[in-house]
């Protein structure tokens, strides 16, 4: 219980959630109440599904 | 006029007596020789050389304060960078931080207006110039026009002046009161040139002033007595608590985003500006955010993201972000003497400032606000640079809330009127009497609450 506990805790630590998923982009919970779901890539960008499909697309294009 | 090399100035004849020429100093003084009123002006001037502190702890260590406590003609607008902004009406009740100010804005206003002169703006600078950007967020531009030297920009005004007296080269190092510490009666000196120390009495009827910087002002009011009691001007055990700064993030984020920034300039008479968004006050209210002003430059437009989330007739711009932020006052940031005395006898303070974890993610909130708000309306997206938030933070050089306005000895150090609290002659003018720190660069409001306290001065004879 107690070490449940700390390891919640410890995902509130940026670093411990970055591990943790180990997607190129990252849900992360909107900070604002009804806000939107937004994706991190992994420069920082906060996206959409779409765009994150969209950049894939644009990167896969010949 | 400039005293003449060599001439010790004395205190009698004066209304006024200006501890420190620098904008909150000057301006205090020109406009209370506006006014009529004899004023001597005294100016330690000498530059760096005899560097009131060398201890910093904290955020802001080693010897960071020293570079903004300018002893010199004109004070530390000798290394302002003319950007500033007027504070805004939520600066002055904030809920987040839990103080009111015993003013408002409104209050504060016919100052600003008043004051821009000083600093070579245009009285509209004062106006709220907000817009909408886009639901949520407005623009709220930085004036960044040539900065006002004081020195040079006065000088010629103070030596013509027959009002203003001006005594270079000299120090006050410490103060007297009456037992009741309802007056100041003394004002001790000393002669850079000669490296003696002197006496200046004051009468009830002389109004002093501190303006030494927000350094100098809470190094004055706490000075140890040698016989152990309080300092004078200290009654309330708050001088030098409240230490703030503005935290600056330089490229904290970038972002894409669907609005033509230049669109949003204000008029011409405005000066020269710099692009700035923030929360509209009814979201820093409803989200207890602080002060957060994102200024905004236009970068290259190759991004991948303007491609992808361009459309017919909505063009997307690409803009670096710099963040100029607020700093919760806490009484554990503060300025406090060490054992170590200058030449003039002054002892030397030493500044604790810590940024706290919420001064931090204040700044990270606000940006991710951005980002959710530009995604939920699809006009942009954002990119936070965690290393640059976390890692990166410095500081404007000011230095405010030393000896701040509040309503009693309880809470402050000063009254509303800029008034030492329980004294009759004593005031302190300066970023040092902020009750909260906004976001701006403080110029502008140091000026405008100088003229707001010459003001009273003059008023009171």
């Amino acid at each position: 219980m107690w070490l449940a506990g700390l390891g919640g805790g410890l995902l509130s630590l940026p670093f411990v959630w970055w591990f943790k998923v180990p997607a190129r982009s990252r849900n992360t919970a909107p900070s604002t109440a009804g806000g939107p779901a937004t994706y991190v890539d992994q420069d920082g960008w906060m996206l959409t599904p779409d765009d994150v499909a969209a950049l894939a697309a644009r990167r896969t294009a010949p | 006029m400039f005293l003449q090399a060599g001439q010790r100035p004395t205190s009698a004849g004066y209304d006024c007596i200006v501890i420190g020429s620098g904008p909150a100093g000057m301006t205090t003084a020109l406009r209370l020789g506006e006014a009529g009123r004899r004023v001597l002006l005294i100016e330690s001037d000498f530059g760096n050389g005899d560097l009131p502190f060398s201890v910093g702890y904290g955020h802001f260590a080693g010897t960071y304060w020293n570079a903004h406590s300018i002893r010199a003609l004109g004070g530390t607008s000798n290394a302002w960078t003319g950007w500033t902004s007027p504070l805004r009406d939520v600066d002055f009740d904030h809920p987040t931080i839990g103080v009111s100010w015993p003013i408002t804005l409104e209050d504060v206003v016919p100052f600003y207006r008043l004051g821009a002169p000083f600093l070579e703006r245009h009285p509209s600078t004062a106006d709220d110039h907000s817009q909408v950007v886009v639901p949520g967020w407005i623009y709220h531009p930085f004036s960044v026009h040539t900065p006002t030297r004081f020195g040079e920009k006065y000088r010629g005004v103070l030596t013509a002046s027959r009002q203003i007296d001006v005594a270079a080269g000299f120090s006050i190092v410490s103060l007297d009161a009456n037992a009741a510490r309802s007056s100041l009666t003394m004002l001790h000196a000393f002669d850079h040139t000669t490296h003696t120390s002197f006496d200046m009495p004051v009468a009830p009827s002389q109004a002093v002033v501190a303006a030494a910087g927000g350094m100098g002002n809470a190094q004055l009011l706490l000075q140890p007595r040698g016989d152990g009691a309080t300092p004078v001007g200290n009654e309330s055990g708050l001088a030098g608590r409240f230490l703030m700064e503005h935290p600056h993030f330089y490229r904290a984020a970038e972002c894409v985003m669907g609005s033509d920034l230049s669109r949003f300039t204000p008029p011409q008479r405005f000066g020269r500006s710099v692009h700035a968004i923030l929360p509209e006050t009814s979201v820093e209210r409803e989200r207890g955010l602080m002060g957060c002003s994102l200024n905004l430059y236009h970068q290259n437009q190759e991004h991948e993201l303007i491609r992808t989330l361009a459309r017919p007739g909505v063009p997307f711009f690409h803009y670096q972000i710099d963040v100029r932020s607020e700093m919760r006052p806490t009484e554990a940031n503060h300025v406090f003497m060490t054992a170590e005395r200058s030449r003039s006898g002054i002892y030397r303070p030493a500044a604790r400032c810590v940024l706290s974890a919420e001064d931090l993610d204040n700044v990270d909130t606000t940006l991710r606000l951005l980002g959710e708000s530009l995604v939920a309306q699809d006009r942009g997206r954002v990119r936070v640079n965690n290393n640059v938030l976390y890692r990166e933070a410095t500081g404007g050089g000011h230095i405010m809330g030393t000896t701040r306005m509040g309503r009693s000895r309880a809470d402050s150090v000063v009254d509303r009127d800029c008034r030492v609290h329980g004294y009759d002659n004593f005031f302190v003018a300066g970023s040092s009497v902020f009750t909260t720190g906004g976001f701006a660069n403080p110029t502008f409001t140091i000026v405008a609450l100088a003229v707001r306290l010459a003001d009273e001065i003059a008023r009171r004879g």
